[in-house]
């Protein structure tokens, strides 16, 4: 986890009503196309200033969800509130501390980055002198400064930055986004990234992702979504420790081989892992491996030069919540 | 600046910088330069055309102002109002289509706001065309035909000014209640149609729009027609469309 996840929000647990300290609040959100389920009795509370990953695989509901709490799409039932609104009461001065952006953003091809800003700004009401302020320092921060060509004319991360841009306009206190950084070369998802980490504890930001890997550099708090429910709320480290499907340890001693035999009969030890000298030992119990490992390679007589935990991957708690319940 | 004059303020801009300028006020100004001239010429054609084809005789009176603006008035109702069709059914399915609505939808601005200022916006460049599309098809005829007798033209071209502003509303709220424009069209298309069967049965056409397009040929003509229910009902008509597109707006997912 990266800095901003030292200051990791706690999760507020299910409330009756929408809570004042909740950014995003959902109570049994269920939306339904026909007869298909796409949310299927959400519930979620986002703390404020909290950077929340919402994780799912294709399909399972993460626009479905960001579309309802921007006011886009209603519940067939249940609640979502955001800054402790409920979204269907939500007026302009809700929609004024909200930035949002869609997955695919819509512009208007025959503007300019810099006047679609200020169109933007403008429809937020801002000042003139706030507005001029704001749209060179987003322009600069989307890296679009200088550029003259209609927004027709743009690659679409060039599109995507200007949507991160435009979502900042007013300087929300709850940023949406949708796949923020799914269209972006690598130096593009860094400064977008860079961006979302730096506004921790002043807005909160909830976006949804498949890229586990932002999740891990920026967020602090998560929920994985899978069919339209949600599989797990935690910080990731605790996302680690409760789904990691036990935990490793990586091991290294003189005679490798001789471990493997030493350790197979274990009843702590799940797997075992070997890549040249180093073991990798999926263990259901790890304080007990970690008392016990040293005096079962001291008794098997092999010289021990290596044993650390080994990390259980955001991905492979990801699979395990989600690459099960698959068709 | 609000949000609402701001969003009618990309609506301006978009108007003279978009293909959207050449749709009515490019078809009504054309039609307005062309219907004069057309006229001037039929009979040349149409001697033309007869001296080609041995024994044929077609006598033709010198056509004169009023025929000119006849001719432009036919024009208006038939090629401005399909015009005004297609323009209107992508009013606010066109925002949709692109994704646009969704980024201003989710900034203050109410879906009330979004419809009124997409339809003063279209409302204004359909007054626009058609004073100009008037201006331009006066002065071509009087270059033409020499000064003729221009009210009854003018009094014809704001009675269809009406109910062309009354199609526009309907086609907005077509634009907002169908999912794409296509099928606006057609039905826009459909219930204009309808409007001119209803011009046959006197009792319908007296008290209802349908009343206009009669009208329209009356006032060109000189001759005397009841107006008020038609105008009547043009005016509460549009109100109703518009109405009816927020209330279709704001009921539609994005």
């Amino acid at each position: 986890m990266n800095d901003a996840g030292a200051a990791a929000a706690v999760t507020v647990p299910p409330a009756p009503g929408p809570s004042a300290s909740a950014a995003v609040e959902l109570r049994g959100l269920t939306k339904l196309y026909g007869r298909k389920a796409a949310l299927d009795g959400v519930d979620l509370t986002v703390a404020s200033g909290a950077i929340f990953g919402f994780l799912g695989p294709n399909g399972a509901g993460k626009t479905t969800t960001l579309r309802i709490l921007a006011g886009l799409a209603r519940p067939t039932a249940g609640s979502a509130a955001v800054l402790g609104r409920d979204v269907l009461d939500a007026g302009n001065q809700i929609r004024s501390q909200i930035g949002f952006l869609p997955d695919v953003p819509g512009f208007y091809g025959w503007m300019t980055a810099a006047e679609f800003l200020r169109f933007a700004g403008g429809l937020f009401d801002l000042d003139d002198a706030t507005l001029r302020a704001r749209v060179a320092a987003l322009l600069e921060l989307a890296g679009l400064a200088g550029v003259e060509a209609r927004i027709g004319a743009f690659s679409r991360g060039m599109k995507q930055r200007l949507g991160v841009a435009q979502a900042l306009i007013n300087a929300p206190r709850l940023l949406l986004l949708d796949e923020p950084t799914s269209a972006l070369d690598p130096i593009g998802r860094k400064d977008v990234l860079d961006m979302i980490a730096a506004l921790a504890g002043r807005t909160t930001v909830f976006f949804s992702t498949h890229i586990l890997a932002d999740v891990e550099r920026v967020c602090d708090t998560v929920a994985v979504l899978d069919h339209g429910r949600v599989v797990a709320q935690d910080t990731i480290d605790g996302l680690k420790q409760r789904h990691g499907h036990g935990q490793r340890l990586l091991v290294e001693v003189d005679d490798p081989a001789r471990l493997v035999q030493a350790v197979a009969a274990l009843p702590w030890v799940a797997l075992v892992e070997r890549s040249g000298a180093t073991l990798r030992l999926t263990v259901s119990d790890l304080p007990t491996a970690e008392r016990a490992l040293p005096a079962v390679i001291a008794a098997a007589g092999l010289g021990l030069r290596r044993l650390e935990a080994d990390e259980v991957s955001l991905e492979e708690v990801f699979v395990e919540l989600v690459g099960e319940r698959r068709p | 600046m609000s949000a609402f004059s701001t969003f009618l303020g990309k609506e301006r801009r978009e108007t003279f910088r978009t293909w959207r300028l050449w749709i009515l006020p490019g078809i009504t100004l054309g039609l307005a330069l062309l219907s004069p001239v057309l006229t001037r010429l039929t009979p040349e054609l149409l001697r033309a055309t007869a001296n080609s084809q041995p024994g044929v005789v077609i006598h033709v009176p010198p056509p004169t102002a009023r025929d000119s603006y006849v001719q432009f008035m036919g024009n208006l109702d038939q090629l401005v109002i399909i015009a005004v069709i297609i323009a209107g059914a992508a009013t606010i399915a066109a925002e949709r289509r692109a994704g646009t609505a969704v980024l201003v939808l989710t900034k203050p601005i109410s879906r009330a706001g979004f419809v009124v200022a997409k339809a003063i916006s279209q409302l204004a460049v359909l007054v626009c065309a058609t004073v100009l599309g008037v201006a331009v098809c006066i002065a071509t005829t009087v270059a033409l035909f020499g000064a003729g007798s221009i009210a009854p033209f003018v009094a014809a071209a704001a009675l269809w000014l009406a109910f062309a502003a009354m199609i526009l509303l309907l086609m907005v709220m077509l634009s907002a209640a169908m999912r794409s424009q296509a099928p606006a069209v057609g039905a826009g298309i459909g219930l204009w149609i309808g409007l001119l069967v209803f011009t046959g049965f006197p009792l319908i056409r007296d008290h209802s729009p349908a009343g206009i397009i009669a009208a329209n040929d009356a006032a060109l003509t000189g001759r005397d027609v009841a107006l008020l229910w038609p105008l009547v009902t043009t005016a509460i008509a549009g109100a109703v469309f518009l109405a009816a597109a927020i209330w279709f707006f704001r009921r539609r997912e994005l």
